[in-house]
């Protein structure tokens, strides 16, 4: 008894490869997310951690234009729900919103671009840990913790899209590969493309078995 | 008969199909681009692993403080250097690559390279686990001797990636057992397993977890092969050893056991006649090398300090806490959605997909790498069709599930034995920290089951369509590592 030829699996993995290609393509023509500004706060100390809930504002803060992302200071192993919201004079001129679930010592959270900086604006955040520690981080102001209105600066970070695609970046992306690791050196790259072009060799001669 | 025995090992090996071999060559070739691509120590614990084995070679005994960040002193020289901590946890700081940084580098190195290096004596959370891991890792420690510390860590990372291979080639073959009728199916299972960014990641790294994802699928194939052509003395032996090994590789296979234990037991109770009293002695046998190894670990003081908490530690957690129902009720919600009466432990979180699902999908260093927020909204797309693609071959399978309702038993508690231990563990730093321990990697010594389910999705297609989806899951599991590993680089050197 014979058995079905499969159909469709040389199709399917033609488009498959087609379709990889084409999203790696598209991803690389893309452009990392850069710092537009920030408020020059080092994050040099938790100089506040808290559990519950928390609101706090910062002013005197610059949004630049076409920020689309802020990026706050805030450690915690897994964090809340963050709410962020951009006031001029006290009017709110953009907010945004992170899930909870994030993780590691900083958070970004997308916002709504402006097409224009605005100077002086004051940034509000809020958060409920309900069973979490959230530390806050940057520099500490000196008789804050007596006073409770003024705890510390939080570093904060303006984040917009780059001008440079990752095309037109791989040369110094490679290039930064070269370093830090053992047996520096150009070797790097090209081994990487042989390593994994073999497991993609591999993987197309193992789809077209299936079908016998 | 001598040339007879000689031969067996190599029959055994000429009997595994070359599609397992290759699978085997993909996760290790993908490992080792891993270990690459990460800098070195961004991966969780990795510096603390290394000490431990840094201890090993100084002192021949291992480290006995759990103190966190004291390293000998040329480990010391290389965090500082590669600046580990500026980049650990911080997105928005990439890892070294200028060539005045790199020269500082080597400068450090070849001004230290005769220097002597003093034990600390210190491994942070390593220092909790068994010797066995490290003791390999010595190998590539030693073969280092002339290079400096990162080309030590390389090697050794090279050894974790070879595991990563042995895990891919044991899955493979757990699935060829589990599930014989389908054999283009063993291979969407066992490359899926192979190709998994998360294994790439891990076993690109120094750690233990690399050897017990190999060691945990081992134990899913012994119980499997016995399971499908019935115990034998050498089948129960090979099976101690498993647990074994486990056990002296990373304390986690500890949840493996109980449901290990169960498998055993049912594997006996089917015997008849003499066998049956071979196989006591066999398990006896087995019984023996197991009890052992546990004198073995406990004289290494492991246990005393286990990085999962202390049995006081344990005690503490449950009275602190109030009772046995706050943990159990934490240790669901920890892994699924909170059920009417609970207490809610992690509000505004649904961990199942937010831990764990998201967990799997990509969250790479030191928890500090991720995708957009949209790809993981993506991701749920493909992984639902998936499972109901599995469903669908379980349902019209069902009555192969009865027949073998003893195994599947086995298998799950096996899971529910990992997932308990990970969640009791969490539960001791809870309610200062809700979901610690909350990794995605901790749940990959069930990568077996894994690839058990993606070869029962990728049936679920049917005979004329299932080979073609199986292509598809090929190349989208491919996808995803090679879209990690375009993240992680864009983190680390973008």
């Amino acid at each position: 008894m014979n058995r079905p030829q499969a159909p469709g699996t040389r199709a399917t993995l033609a488009l498959s490869l087609i379709l990889l290609t084409l999203a790696i393509a598209v991803t690389l023509s893309g452009s990392p997310a850069i710092v537009a500004g920030s408020n020059s706060v080092q994050a040099a100390e938790t100089f506040e951690s808290t559990t519950g809930y928390f609101a706090g504002c910062q002013g005197n803060e610059f949004l630049p234009r076409d920020a689309s992302a802020i990026r706050l200071s805030l450690d915690s192993a897994l964090g809340p729900r963050v709410k962020v919201r951009v006031l001029k004079d006290k009017r709110l001129i953009t907010s945004g919103e992170r899930g909870a679930g994030w993780t590691a010592a900083d958070v970004t959270i997308p916002l709504r671009p402006l097409a224009h900086a605005v100077s002086g604006v004051e940034v509000c955040f809020q958060f409920l840990a309900a069973n979490e520690t959230v530390g806050l981080t940057g520099e500490p102001v000196a008789g804050g913790k007596q006073s409770k209105r003024e705890l510390g600066l939080l570093k904060v970070e303006y984040l917009q899209p780059g001008h440079s695609s990752w095309w037109s970046l791989a040369s110094e992306v490679t290039g930064h590969m070269a370093f830090g690791h053992a047996w520096n050196g150009a070797w790097l790259i090209p081994f990487l493309a042989i390593a994994m072009g073999a497991v993609l060799a591999i993987a197309c001669w193992l789809s077209l078995r299936l079908a016998r | 008969m001598t040339g007879a025995l000689a031969r067996a090992p190599w029959t055994l090996l000429r009997r595994v199909p070359r599609e397992a071999w290759l699978c085997a060559l993909v996760a290790f070739l993908n490992a080792t681009c891993w270990s690459f691509i990460t800098p070195p120590f961004q991966v969780p614990d990795e510096p603390d692993h290394y000490a431990y084995v840094e201890q090993l070679a100084l002192t021949g005994t291992p480290p006995s403080s759990e103190v966190s960040g004291t390293y000998a002193s040329d480990e010391a020289r290389a965090l500082q250097d590669i600046g580990t901590y500026r980049v650990r946890l911080q997105p928005e700081d990439r890892a070294i690559f200028t060539n005045v940084e790199e020269r500082q580098i080597e400068a450090d190195f070849t001004l230290t390279k005769n220097a002597p290096v003093q034990a600390t004596g210190a491994a942070g959370v390593a220092t909790a686990e068994p010797p066995l891991y490290y003791a390999l890792e010595l190998i590539p420690y030693e073969l280092g001797e002339s290079g400096t510390v990162l080309d030590r860590l390389e090697l050794m990372r090279l050894l974790s990636a070879a595991m990563a291979g042995l895990t891919a080639l044991f899955v493979f073959l757990f699935i060829r057992e589990a599930l014989p009728g389908v054999r283009w199916a063993w291979t969407v299972g066992g490359f899926a397993v192979a190709i998994t960014p998360m294994l790439g990641f891990m076993s690109g790294a120094v750690t233990p977890e690399a050897m017990l994802y190999a060691v945990a699928a081992a134990a899913f194939l012994c119980l499997a092969r016995a399971f499908r052509c019935g115990l034998t003395p050498k089948r129960a032996a090979l099976i101690g050893v498993v647990i074994a090994v486990g056990l002296l590789t990373k304390l986690n296979f500890v949840g493996l056991i109980p449901g290990m234990a169960l498998g055993l037991t049912v594997l006996v109770r089917r015997l008849r006649g003499p066998s049956r009293t071979r196989i006591y002695r066999a398990v006896g046998i087995a019984a023996a090398i197991l009890a052992g190894c546990v004198v073995a670990v406990l004289l290494t003081g492991v246990v005393s300090h286990s990085a999962f908490g202390s049995p006081e530690a344990t005690v503490r957690g449950i009275t602190k806490h109030g009772s046995l129902l706050g943990r159990a009720s934490y240790i669901w919600q920890f892994y699924l959605p909170r059920l009417p009466g609970m207490p809610n432990d992690f509000p505004g979180i649904f961990t199942t997909r937010q831990i764990w699902f998201n967990g799997l999908v990509g969250l790479y260093g030191w928890l500090d790498t991720v995708f957009p927020n949209w790809v993981y909204a993506a991701a749920l797309l493909p992984a639902l069709a998936l499972a109901l693609l599995c469903l669908r071959t379980l349902f019209t399978r069902r009555a192969a599930l009865r027949s073998r309702a003893a195994e599947i038993c086995t298998y799950a508690l096996m899971s529910a034995g990992l997932l308990i231990l990970v969640g009791s563990a969490s539960y001791t730093g809870f309610p200062q920290i809700a979901g610690g321990y909350a990794e995605s990697r901790y749940l990959l010594p069930l990568l077996a089951l894994m690839g058990a389910a993606l070869a029962l999705a990728a049936r679920g297609a049917g005979r004329r369509w299932g080979p073609a989806v199986g292509v598809s899951m090929l190349m989208l599991f491919l996808a995803h590592d090679i879209f990690s590993q375009l993240q992680v680089i864009a983190r680390y050197y973008g």
